[in-house]
């Protein structure tokens, strides 16, 4: 090997010395992900059948409040 | 008495103080049980043999939200968590009917949910909005949402006509790299009960939509 070629390698002899010392020191940082809040509406229909439809229906219209029985 | 068994439900450590007012009413002072995880108390009430009707308004404390959501079939989510409340009930031939009342996360107790419901936050969204990618991990269940807010409103008043319940959910990923809250409300059209598969009616199905 001639002196001109190893003033040639000379660059990427020091990066592979330095290259175990580079790996302990990486650090990598990562943003957190944000997200406007997301407000979400969703109606569930019950179905049933038209039997239990109609009882439910009836105490529907009753009052909201339970009432007590005449003892 | 230790165990009872009402369709799905198993009801544990039953007790009650009871006395007869007449032939036939008998004034309940107090009643309380084990269920779904949590403590169920009954405030005083009467019954009466005749007419083959309870009525009463149930306290409940530490009920568990997975055990609660185990009785509707095929529900597109998992949760843990507990849940505090107060519901009046009504049972008779047509079986148990809910009054106004309410359910909320118990204070101190971590709750998180778990969806597998494609499209629910996505649904409205395009899909190269930046919250897209989120929102569909999200509703796909690889994101479980940490739940700071859980309240189930029983027949609230001021709902619209045919609405028997409403549910507001408001969370975040559990995962501290990613900041996206999450409001939801469900609203239940239709007797809520349909919903619930206590193993005494098959007769129910349900649909949903945004």
């Amino acid at each position: 090997m001639n002196r001109s070629s190893v003033f040639a390698l000379a660059p990427a002899l020091v990066l592979a010395a330095a290259f175990p010392l580079l790996g302990g020191c990486l650090n990598i940082k990562t943003q957190p992900i944000e997200v406007k809040p997301i407000h979400i509406t969703v109606d569930v229909n019950v179905k049933v059948e038209k039997a239990l439809d109609d009882f439910f229906g009836d105490l529907d219209k009753k009052s909201a409040t339970i009432a007590k029985p005449q003892s | 008495m230790s165990e009872i068994r009402v369709g799905q439900l198993v009801l544990r450590d039953v007790a009650a103080g009871f006395a007869f007012a007449g032939p036939a009413e008998i004034d309940v002072s107090q009643a309380s049980l084990q269920a779904l995880g949590g403590r169920v108390a009954a405030e005083p009430f009467k019954y009466f043999l005749n007419l083959r009707e309870l009525e009463a308004v149930l306290s409940v404390d530490g009920i568990s939200v997975a055990e609660v959501m185990a009785l509707t079939p095929d529900l597109p989510a998992k949760a843990s968590g507990q849940v505090n409340g107060r519901l009046p009930i009504r049972i008779d031939s047509g079986g148990l009917r809910l009054g106004s009342g309410w359910l909320e996360l118990r204070p101190g107790v971590y709750a998180e949910v778990q969806f597998k419901a494609s499209g629910l936050l996505t649904g409205g969204l395009a899909a190269g909005s930046p919250s897209y990618a989120v929102l569909q991990k999200i509703e796909a269940g690889l994101l479980k949402l940490k739940l700071t807010t859980l309240r189930l409103e029983v027949r609230p008043p001021d709902a619209p006509a045919g609405r028997s319940a409403r549910l507001h959910l408001e969370g975040e990923p559990v995962d501290r790299e990613v900041k996206a809250p999450v409001i939801l409300d469900l609203n239940v059209n239709g007797p809520i009960e349909r919903l619930l598969d206590l193993g005494l009616d098959s007769r129910v199905s349900f649909s949903g939509k945004q």
